[in-house]
């Protein structure tokens, strides 16, 4: 087991940065997942990590020592990829012990922790069986089984949940998430699906374009976003977001837009600066409800979807420009094509900066 | 796919009809080499049935007691066994490098394997001559060997190239990350998945060598360096051509073929739909 440090971390093919000045620390025993739209840059740093990729520029440390010039059969790490990458040739034993093998490590042993890792994750009956002749499921797992056996100081993850029907998925990440548990391994998770981000992570790095937008704790980023994209990127169904300007009523501070109208809450009047200042006012959808009679703090939009969902329903509409997304009480007698006066929570409101993005709360509790 | 339960539709009938008749024109003429070779040359009946009328192996033991097909059979394994080898070894390397690495010239190498392939052999014929003559290895079955491994190999390169390029690199990164050397990687993984690519190349190499007459016959000047083409053509006499003898000397040249063929069978089904499906 090991820390991991990236440290100024640059990736460029050629004159594109594909990810750009990445700074993590990862501690022992952590449970990391990267998260980020196609494209940003996961994969590309899960590889530099792995070895796989070259680093362009800064230092990877693993377990304290920087480790960019060592091959990936030296840096002591485990990758399961998203397409499982098992040798077709080999039975599911040889799959797992190939690794092993390599190592020359005795028969006894290599039995042993075969045998050990083909108990944790269910495939006894299939030691001698082709990868062909497996399910989807079974071959996540030999994955996965070819990075146990190996007891490395870290575990690396690619989408590897990706390829899985929606229940397979959910049963692989309960999985995972006992693996972590009991072997404690110091694991990074890249992923695009920001509930498996939440459900796995201990911490989340959220990356777009190669950079690093915030690293946090899966509540930490739900309750206080960096930035506009963060807030976008977290949280389902997603954040809505209004153009509000800051203007005075009645000698209370209030953000007004296009059918918004909602006084800034004591305590972040401070944080807002100058009047007219041109700011995002984001709430989520669970944060809304439909407004009584004299409720002021409101958005008023139009409805053009209903998804009742059982629980709960989800209003799907527009508010002026931007789009809406409520979440309602399942028993809402809103009708779509109705004009809805939505109340929110002012103390669950979100503030960003329109020019920066940056959230004005940073540091808030 | 047609599932026709009545198997004595009209459908079915005529197509029935149409294997049959492409069946005998494929094996009528076949036969008729068998019924040559097994004919005494005195005997011989020019009736349309392919079956000999009083059958005897006097043709055959006419070549192994009478010639030297034993010393060609074994020149023509030696440097057919010795070209496949050769070529498929250096085709394999050669192909895995140009599949997966980058370096300068990549590109005009495979190029140049390709416009190798498009002149017609005879046009090498010369400077081969001059080559081999320079190395001092005419009529010396190493000659013959280092010729027909170089002009197998272009062929193989590209065809494993192309499997090569087929398997997904993850395995190799996997591989990687399992702790193996670039040549673990080649050994283990890569040539194991390949086999029906390579069985296909080796197969190419040995008929290349195994059937090639005429850089042979202008190589080789001496009897006992023959290999068996040019051996067999010295049967065709100037005047008279023993027919039953170079029968009976064709089917058993064809016989190792055929064996090599049934051999791999397996791998050369494999290699014509493998590709279709990974994962
Ligand atoms: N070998 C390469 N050469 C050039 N550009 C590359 C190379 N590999 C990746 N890129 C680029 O780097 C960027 C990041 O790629 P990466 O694979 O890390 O994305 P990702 O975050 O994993 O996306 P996804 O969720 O789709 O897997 C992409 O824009 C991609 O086009
Ligand atoms: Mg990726």
């Amino acid at each position: 087991m090991a820390s991991v440090q990236l440290e100024k971390v640059f990736k460029r093919f050629g004159d594109n940065a594909v990810v750009r000045d990445v700074n993590l620390d990862i501690e022992d025993g952590d449970f990391v997942v990267l998260v980020g739209p196609s494209g940003c840059g996961k994969s590309t740093t899960l590889r530099m990590i792995a070895g796989l990729e070259e680093i362009s520029e800064g230092n990877l440390k693993i377990g304290g020592k920087v480790v960019n010039n060592l091959s990936p059969r030296d840096r002591d790490v485990a990758m399961v990829f998203q397409s499982y990458a098992l040798y077709p040739h080999m039975t599911v034993r040889e799959n797992i012990s190939f690794g092993l093998k390599l190592r020359k490590m005795d028969a006894a042993e290599i039995d042993a922790r075969v045998k050990n890792a083909s108990g944790i994750l269910g495939l006894d009956e299939y030691l001698e069986r082709k990868p062909k002749a497996l399910s989807g499921g079974q071959r996540q797992r030999v994955a996965m089984g070819r990075a146990i056996v190996r007891q490395p100081a870290v575990f690396l993850f690619d989408e590897p949940l990706s390829n899985l029907d929606a229940k397979l998925r959910v049963q692989m990440r309960a999985e995972i998430a006992k693996l972590h548990q009991q072997l404690g391994i110091t694991t990074i998770y890249v992923t695009h699906d920001q509930v498996e981000a939440m459900t796995l992570a201990k911490h989340i790095v959220v990356m777009s374009m190669g950079l690093v937008q915030q690293v946090g704790a899966p509540l930490e980023l739900y309750r206080r976003p960096a930035n506009l994209f963060v807030a976008g990127f977290i949280g389902s169904p997603a954040m809505n977001f209004f153009d509000v300007e800051v203007k005075e009523e009645g000698g209370v501070p209030v953000m007004k837009g296009e059918g918004v109208s909602v006084r800034v809450p004591e305590r972040f009047r401070s944080l807002l600066g100058e009047k007219g200042r041109k700011l995002v006012l984001g709430v989520r959808p669970e944060h809304m409800h439909e407004a009584t009679e004299g409720e002021t703090d409101v958005v008023v939009g139009t409805v053009d979807v209903l998804e009742p969902l059982g629980a709960e329903v989800h209003a799907l509409g527009k508010v002026a420009g931007s789009d809406l997304t409520a979440r309602l009480e399942p028993d809402t007698k809103v009708q779509v094509g109705d004009t809805v006066r939505i109340g929110v929570a002012l103390d669950e409101l979100h503030i960003f900066d329109r020019s920066t993005g940056r959230s004005l709360l940073e540091g808030v509790s | 796919m047609n599932h026709d339960n009545n198997p004595f539709s009209g459908g079915r009938i005529l197509k029935m009809l149409f294997l049959a008749a492409v069946t005998v024109a494929v094996v009528y003429p076949v036969l008729w080499v068998v019924k040559m070779a097994l004919t005494p040359s005195q005997g011989f009946d020019a009736s349309a049935s392919p079956l000999p009328s009083n059958p005897d192996l006097s043709n055959f033991v006419y070549l192994f007691k009478e010639t030297d097909f034993l010393r060609w059979l074994l020149n023509s394994s030696v440097v057919s066994a010795t070209t496949t080898l050769l070529g498929v070894f250096l085709a394999c390397t050669a192909a895995y490098a140009l599949s997966r690495f980058r370096f300068p010239l990549r590109a005009s190498a495979m190029m140049m394997f390709l416009i190798q392939q498009m002149f017609p052999g005879v046009l090498m014929m010369v400077p081969l001559y001059i080559i081999v003559d320079n190395l001092g290895l005419l009529d010396q079955l190493l000659g013959l060997t280092l010729v027909y491994a170089t002009t197998a190999i272009p062929f193989c390169v590209w065809m494993l190239k192309g499997y090569f390029d087929t398997i997904p690199r993850d395995l190799e990164e996997a591989a990687l990350m399992d702790g193996a050397t670039p040549a673990m990687i080649f050994w283990r993984i890569m040539l194991p998945l390949s086999l029906p690519a390579v069985a296909v190349t080796a197969l190419f190499s040995f008929m290349t060598a195994w059937n090639e007459f005429i850089l042979a016959a202008i190589f080789m000047n001496s009897s006992e360096h023959y290999t068996l083409p040019v051996g067999l053509k010295t049967m065709v006499g100037q005047f008279s051509t023993e027919w039953g003898h170079f029968a009976a000397g064709a089917i058993l040249v064809s016989i190792p073929v055929v064996a090599l063929f049934f051999a791999l069978q397996k791998q050369l089904v494999g290699g014509l739909t493998a590709g279709g499906v990974k994962g």
